[in-house]
Parts: C-alpha cells; sequence; structure tokens
C-alpha cells in the first residue's frame, strides 16, 4: 500500500510541476516590464493588463468591504446571540456552512436578474462585487464563526463574572483575541474572490478598457483570462501570460495564509 | 407554463423549439462528476497519506503548499490546460471535462482529508506499532477506518464542488446535450447550459435557466448537506 | 531475563535517563518504582524499541533480552513487541468491536486460523475479566475501566513473555486497584510482569522487586533495589527514605528531609518533553 500512495503523491506533484513549468515557459513570454500596468492592446493578444488589475482591485476591494460587515454580522448573531438556543444556532451554523458549496453561477444568475437586470445596472463593476459579496459572505462568516467560537469560553465567563456587559466582553475581549482567526477569514474569502469567474462574467462582464466608474463593466484577471482563452483567437499566449500572474498572486496569498495560520494556531 | 413544466423531464434541450428538458443536462452533469470523483478520491487519498504518514517533514510541507496553491487556482486556468493539452487529443468531450473537474476537485478532497487525519491521535498509532503491527497496517486498518467518515464527508464535498463547476468545464467538454454514451463523445452540463444561455435568453427560456440554476444548487446543496451530516459523525473520540 | 546496561537516553537537550543499569529477573513482578517525570515510562518504551519512532530521543547503552541485544540488527520488531508487551498509561479504542480490538494485531502479526485468533482473543478478554456480552461492543463506548482491560487483554492476546505495564492504576478507585492487583499476581504467575508506577501501596503489596528511581538533574538513575519490605520499610538512601515518608507525612516530610528538589531545567521543552515521554501533563510539575 505504501507503493500506492507514493505513486499518487508522485503522478500529483508531478502535476503541480508539470503545470507550473507549463505556465512559466509558455506565460513568461507575455511579461514585459509594462505587463502589469500597462494598457491592453490588440484585443488582449498583446500589451499589458492594466486595465484588468484596476477592476480587479475595484472589484475584490468593493465586494470584501460589502461582505466583511455581513459577514461579521452574521458570525456575531450566531456566535453571540443565538448561544443561548443551541437548536437554532446549529441550524444557523449549518446553513452558513452549506451555503459555502453553492454554485458560483448560480449564483452570479441571481446577480445578474437581481442587480444587473433588477436594479438596471448592466455589466457592472458595482454589480459584480455586489455579487461577489453573496458569494465570500458564507465563506467569511463560517471562518468568523470559527474564530469567535475558538476564543475560550474562560475569556468570557472570566469578564462577565467581572461585571463587563456582553457587548463589551464582545467587542473588548473576544474580538481582539479572535483578530488572527478573523483576518485568515478576510484572506480566505480574498484568495476565493480572486479565483472567481463564473458568478462576474455574468454580472460584471468583460471589458478591456479601464473603467471610469463602478458602473462601467470590468473583467477581473481571472475573468480576463477566460475571455482571452475562449473569444480571443490566438489569444491563448497571452491568457497564459494572465494564468501565470494568477498563479503567482495565488503563491504569495497562499503563503501569508499558512503565516496567518501558524499564528493563530499558537 | 404547462408546456414547459411538461418538457422539462423530457429528454432534449432545445431552447429554439421551447423544448427544456434537463434530463440530459443532469446527466452530464453527474457523470462529468461522479467520474471526476472517481480518480481524484483514491489519487488524493493516497496522496495525503503519503503525505502525513510515510514521508519525511520537508515532503510533507511540499506537498502541502502544492496542494493548497492548486487548491487555490481559478478554475479557468485548470480549463486553460485542457483546452490546449487535452481538447486536441481527446476532442471536446466528457473525458476531458472529466479529467479538467478531477484536476479542481482533488485538492478540495486532499486538503480536506488532511485536515481530517491531523485528528487522529498519535496514541492510535502507538498503540497499533506497540502490538508489533507494520505502519502500513496500522494506517490503513486503524487511521483510515477511525476517521472514515470525515474522509467521506471530504469526498461529498468535492464532489459538490465538481457538480457547481461552470466555466472550466465549459471550456472544454463540447455543449452538445445528450445523455452520454461513450468518454469522447462531447456533453453539456446543467452549467454550462447556464453560461452558454444566460444572456441571450427571453421569456420562457430566461424562466427555464433559472429552473436549470435551482437545480444545480439543490444537487450540490444535497450534497453539501450530506457530507456535514457524515461530518458530524465523530468516529474517533 | 531483561538487562539493562547504561542505558542513556536524552531527547530536546535533555537527558531522561543517565547511565542506567537494571536487572530484571525472570518471573513474578518486579516494579519500577518513582517521582513523576522520572523516565520510567520512556524505560518502558526503549525497551521494545519505540523511541525509534521519535526523531528527537537518541539512546545508547544495551537492553539484553534474555541475553541478546534488542537492538541487534538482526532482530524483528514484530517478534520483539509480541514477546515483550507493552501496555501504555492511556487505554485507546481501536475502531471497531471489543473483540476486533483483541483479534486486530493477531490477524496482522501471526499466521494462526481464524478461529485460532478468536478463541485467544476470548481468552484474553475473559482474562481480563470483560464479559462476553461486552464482545460486540463498540470499543469507544466502552467505560475507562473496561478501556484499561480491554488494552491489556490485546497485549496478553499475544502470549507475551513479559508485561511490562505503565502506571497501570493510574486514575482508578481503590476497588479497581483491587482487582486489578489480582490480575498483575495472576498474570505473574507464568511472566515476567513489570510495573512502573509511584503508588507506593500498590507497590508493596504486589511487588516481589522494588527498583527505585530517581530524577536527578543530569537524568535518572537507579537509587536502590530489593525486596518491597527491604526498600520501602528500610530504606537505605534519603531520596528513597523522602518519597517513602512524605506517604505519611506529606509536605512536612520535604522539609525534614535534606533532598534538594530540583525544577525542571528544561521549561521551554515542556511541551515536547511531555510528547516524548507519553506523561500526562499534571505529571511533569514537581514539587
Amino acid at each position: 500500500m505504501r507503493i500506492a500512495c507514493f505513486l499518487s503523491t508522485a503522478i500529483v506533484l508531478t502535476f503541480f510541476l508539470a503545470m507550473g513549468i507549463d505556465l512559466i515557459v509558455q506565460g513568461m513570454s507575455g511579461f514585459h516590464l509594462g505587463y502589469f500596468f500597462g494598457p491592453v492592446l490588440d484585443s488582449g493578444r498583446a500589451g499589458g493588463i492594466g486595465p484588468v488589475i484596476q477592476s480587479t482591485f475595484l472589484i475584490v476591494f468593493l465586494a470584501i468591504m460589502f461582505a466583511t460587515p455581513m459577514s461579521l454580522g452574521g458570525a456575531i448573531l450566531s456566535v453571540e446571540i443565538l448561544a443561548k438556543y443551541p437548536r437554532l444556532s446549529h441550524f444557523v451554523r449549518r446553513t452558513f456552512d452549506v451555503m459555502v458549496s453553492v454554485p458560483s453561477i448560480a449564483v452570479g444568475l441571481v446577480g445578474w436578474s437581481l442587480f444587473c437586470q433588477g436594479l438596471n445596472l448592466g455589466f457592472s463593476i458595482l454589480a459584480g462585487s455586489m455579487t461577489l459579496a453573496l458569494m465570500l459572505a458564507p465563506i467569511m462568516t463560517a471562518a468568523f464563526i470559527g474564530g469567535l467560537d475558538a476564543v475560550s469560553k474562560s475569556i468570557r465567563r472570566e469578564s462577565l463574572a467581572l461585571g463587563v456587559s456582553r457587548w463589551h466582553t464582545l467587542w473588548l475581549q473576544v474580538i481582539p483575541a479572535a483578530w488572527p482567526a478573523l483576518l485568515a477569514g478576510v484572506m480566505l474569502a480574498l484568495g476565493r474572490a480572486t479565483a472567481e469567474t463564473a458568478a462576474l462574467i455574468l454580472t460584471s462582464g468583460i471589458s478591456i478598457h479601464p473603467p471610469e466608474g463602478i458602473l462601467d463593466p470590468g473583467a477581473t484577471l481571472a475573468v480576463h483570462m477566460y475571455y482571452l482563452a475562449r473569444n480571443v483567437p490566438g489569444g491563448e499566449p497571452m491568457a497564459y501570460s494572465a494564468a501565470l500572474a494568477l498563479l503567482l498572486i495565488n503563491i504569495v496569498l497562499y503563503f501569508l495564509l499558512s503565516r496567518l495560520g501558524r499564528i493563530v494556531s499558537t | 407554463m404547462e408546456n414547459q413544466a411538461w418538457t422539462f423531464f423530457s429528454l432534449e434541450w432545445r431552447p429554439g423549439d421551447e423544448v427544456f428538458g434537463i434530463l440530459p443536462l443532469v446527466a452530464g452533469t453527474l457523470t462529468t462528476a461522479f467520474l471526476a470523483l472517481l480518480l481524484a478520491v483514491p489519487l488524493g487519498l493516497g496522496t495525503v497519506l503519503h503525505l502525513h504518514f510515510f514521508s519525511g517533514p520537508r515532503i510533507q510541507r511540499m506537498g502541502e503548499a502544492a496542494l493548497g496553491i492548486l487548491g487555490g487556482t481559478p478554475s479557468v486556468v485548470f480549463g486553460l490546460f485542457g483546452t490546449v493539452w487535452l481538447v486536441p487529443r481527446l476532442g471536446p468531450s466528457l473525458a476531458s471535462g472529466m479529467l479538467v473537474l478531477t484536476a479542481m476537485i482533488l485538492p478540495t478532497f486532499a486538503l480536506l482529508a488532511l485536515a481530517a487525519l491531523r485528528q487522529i491521535p498519535k496514541d492510535l498509532l502507538t498503540a497499533g506499532t506497540g502490538l508489533g503491527v507494520s505502519r502500513e497496517q496500522v494506517v490503513w486498518h486503524l487511521a483510515v477506518k477511525t476517521i472514515w467518515p470525515l474522509l467521506a464527508a471530504a469526498a461529498t464535498l468535492a464532489l459538490a464542488r465538481g457538480l457547481g463547476e461552470a466555466l472550466a468545464v465549459e471550456m472544454v467538454c463540447g455543449n452538445v446535450s445528450g445523455i452520454p454514451s461513450s468518454l469522447l463523445q462531447p456533453v453539456r452540463t446543467l452549467t454550462t447550459t447556464l453560461v452558454q444561455e444566460f444572456e441571450y435568453a427571453r421569456g420562457v427560456h430566461n424562466q427555464a435557466l433559472h429552473m436549470v440554476a435551482l437545480t444545480v444548487v439543490l444537487l450540490a446543496a444535497s450534497a453539501s448537506t450530506f457530507a456535514f451530516r457524515l461530518h458530524a459523525r465523530k468516529a474517533d473520540l | 531475563m531483561i538487562q539493562y546496561r547504561n542505558v542513556t537516553v536524552t531527547g530536546c537537550g535533555v537527558t531522561i535517563i543517565d547511565g542506567l543499569d537494571l536487572e530484571l529477573p525472570d518471573k513474578g513482578t518486579a516494579v519500577i518504582l518513582g517521582p513523576s517525570g522520572c523516565g520510567k515510562t520512556t524505560l518502558l518504551r526503549t525497551t521494545i524499541r519505540e523511541d525509534e519512532d521519535e526523531p528527537d530521543l537518541e539512546f545508547s547503552g544495551q537492553i539484553l533480552f534474555r541475553g541478546r541485544d534488542v537492538r541487534e540488527p538482526g532482530v524483528v520488531l514484530t517478534q520483539l513487541r509480541q514477546r515483550v508487551g507493552l501496555i501504555m498509561q492511556r487505554p485507546v479504542a481501536f475502531p471497531g468491536s471489543a473483540l476486533a480490538n483483541v483479534t486486530f494485531a493477531l490477524k496482522c502479526t501471526t499466521n494462526l486460523s481464524p478461529d485460532a485468533i478468536e478463541v485467544r482473543a476470548k481468552h484474553a478478554l475473559i482474562e481480563v475479566g470483560l464479559e462476553p456480552d461486552h464482545y460486540q461492543t463498540q470499543a469507544r463506548s466502552l467505560s475507562g475501566g473496561q478501556l484499561r482491560r480491554l488494552s491489556i487483554a490485546r497485549t496478553i492476546a499475544l502470549e507475551p513473555e513479559v508485561l511490562l505495564m505503565d502506571e497501570p492504576s493510574n486514575g482508578l478507585d481503590p476497588l479497581s486497584v483491587a482487582k486489578l492487583e489480582r490480575m498483575i499476581a495472576d498474570l505473574a504467575q507464568h511472566r515476567l510482569v513489570v510495573v512502573v508506577t509511584h503508588d507506593l501501596a500498590l507497590a508493596r503489596r504486589i511487588a516481589d522487586k522494588v527498583f527505585f528511581l530517581w530524577p536527578y538533574p543530569k537524568g535518572c538513575k537507579l537509587v536502590e533495589s530489593g525486596t518491597a519490605a527491604e526498600v520501602l520499610d528500610h530504606p537505605q538512601c534519603p531520596e528513597t527514605q523522602l518519597f517513602v515518608a512524605t506517604a505519611q507525612k506529606g509536605a512536612e516530610a520535604i522539609e525534614e528531609s535534606g533532598v534538594i528538589l530540583h525544577d525542571d531545567d528544561a521549561e521551554e521543552c515542556l511541551p515536547r518533553r511531555i510528547e516524548l515521554l507519553g506523561e500526562s501533563p499534571a505529571s511533569t510539575k514537581r514539587r
């Protein structure tokens, strides 16, 4: 059995290596000094990804801005207020957990109907970020709940025994104690946001021009990559460059997250 | 509406003729996802067992980093690989779609399985080896048997992800609807239909697409709920 | 039966056992006595070479089992662990029924037929006092005491020549301890039973021979040995005298004695030591 396990590991790691090498070899050709900030040329077959970076930044930033307060509120609700109703609390947590697996394309469709058509926003960064926020919220909430839960009950009991009110305990003791886990939740969502494509294609659309406002359409890097690979004949080389850029971002996020993870576990 | 409700269970999806049978789409979704799971689980399990039990700390860290980074990679990157490496050889087909999905859900499964393995108390292993049982047998008969509900939950969550994936599969699967009969046939899933038709669907077609979306959500949600039920069945104490 | 010659074990930069020389008899009950944290568990684990799984532990010296060094290249681990059985301090439940727990090692390490295995397993379960209606109970639903008995059954089913028991009376109420004593007495009739404990009363009642270890800052050493009466009623060394006295006089004895009690040198290493030595956290607190 040891052999089978070794073989599986070899296969998986070889695949990872092959993928990385392929990406680097084919993607590097598109990298040049102005890649990250230069304009998109020739429908994306040349030039850089400057506008795309702008759109990505806007969409992701807005989405996290929308999602974090909602998620924090939801988490506080589940952990502190519903603590008295264990069955309801259990149900709510389960619901958040299940919502994490909701297919992003479905959320995209809902976003399209609600925001793009219903609110008449059309393909826009605003609609995209609102939809993305809907996707991120369950992930963040689940992570926040985990973080708040982990703050030991004894800290709460101690603080309440000293006469500190429930809310003060929450804001001055529990949340500060949970901050690494909370930050990890945000970073987790950040990673998910950069990888998200389906929900955004349906709501923020595709654009290769720098966005002038949040009502303009905009493509994130992942969406741009999809567009290059699928809709632009001959766009594959640049798609590779975009994919390489995505991989690099991913690697950075991974190491940041594992650093945080180490802080959390001490 | 009655017409449409009737056609919902028909075997064809032809929006042009207002025939909206989702069965071929469901078949496509289930086939690609389950086949991908069939590949991903053994490979993933073997990998994490090796990393956690049979290898040194350096390889362990490398392997976990690889899995973590793969897991965070956008699905469309795998779609890109599929387009460049798989489609020229296997055609836009069920096989291509399945392989792309495997690449995507393997890290999901592996990372969850690894988390489960970490919960195994060290005492269990030493109790086994202390009796003279080999490490392999201890890992398989004691460790894996103890946490199998968690592993099953991990597999089910990976399945849920596979059911919901849209773009990566759309890039390689061919998008011809129908119940697939061979691996090299092009296929279409619930999600790829949404991707392809959402923009220009009007009226009844639009409503039908919403039903498709609902179906995917229900499929993924049931898988996910089932997974969490399994997870709650803590086998080890 | 078992000879420890100049055994030194270091881990985490700290010497746990320092040049220990000890000889265990061929039959009967030998008790290794001493305060917590004095490497008694480590000693047992090195006897079946369990330290080899821990990258941090270093072993030097010899452990001779029936005259043969257990660390010789030709020694097969499975056979060693069948002939010398270790029962751990904290019992663990394998997945499956109680009976399955016991048959597991037999299936993996012996070539016996399934029927023979079942016979042996049931015999072992009877010997530890677990009744037939518990055979099919899931091991993880057993009570603490039953689980402890199950772990003993798992080991004796392999029919070892030597039984090493690590703090078997830990956490047991007096009635259970009494039952345990009876079991040890039965087991000791045909083999060597080595009991590691810090329970003076238990030692006095069951031991044919007592070995008293003391945790010096530079590692544990054997202080004295002899029959229970010799060591416990007429202790020669000040450390032994202190240990025996605290059972009756408590803290007073510490003040009256001239022995200096040292704090752990490796405080930073503490959690790792707990893991390495397999000791419970409470037992590493001195004083």
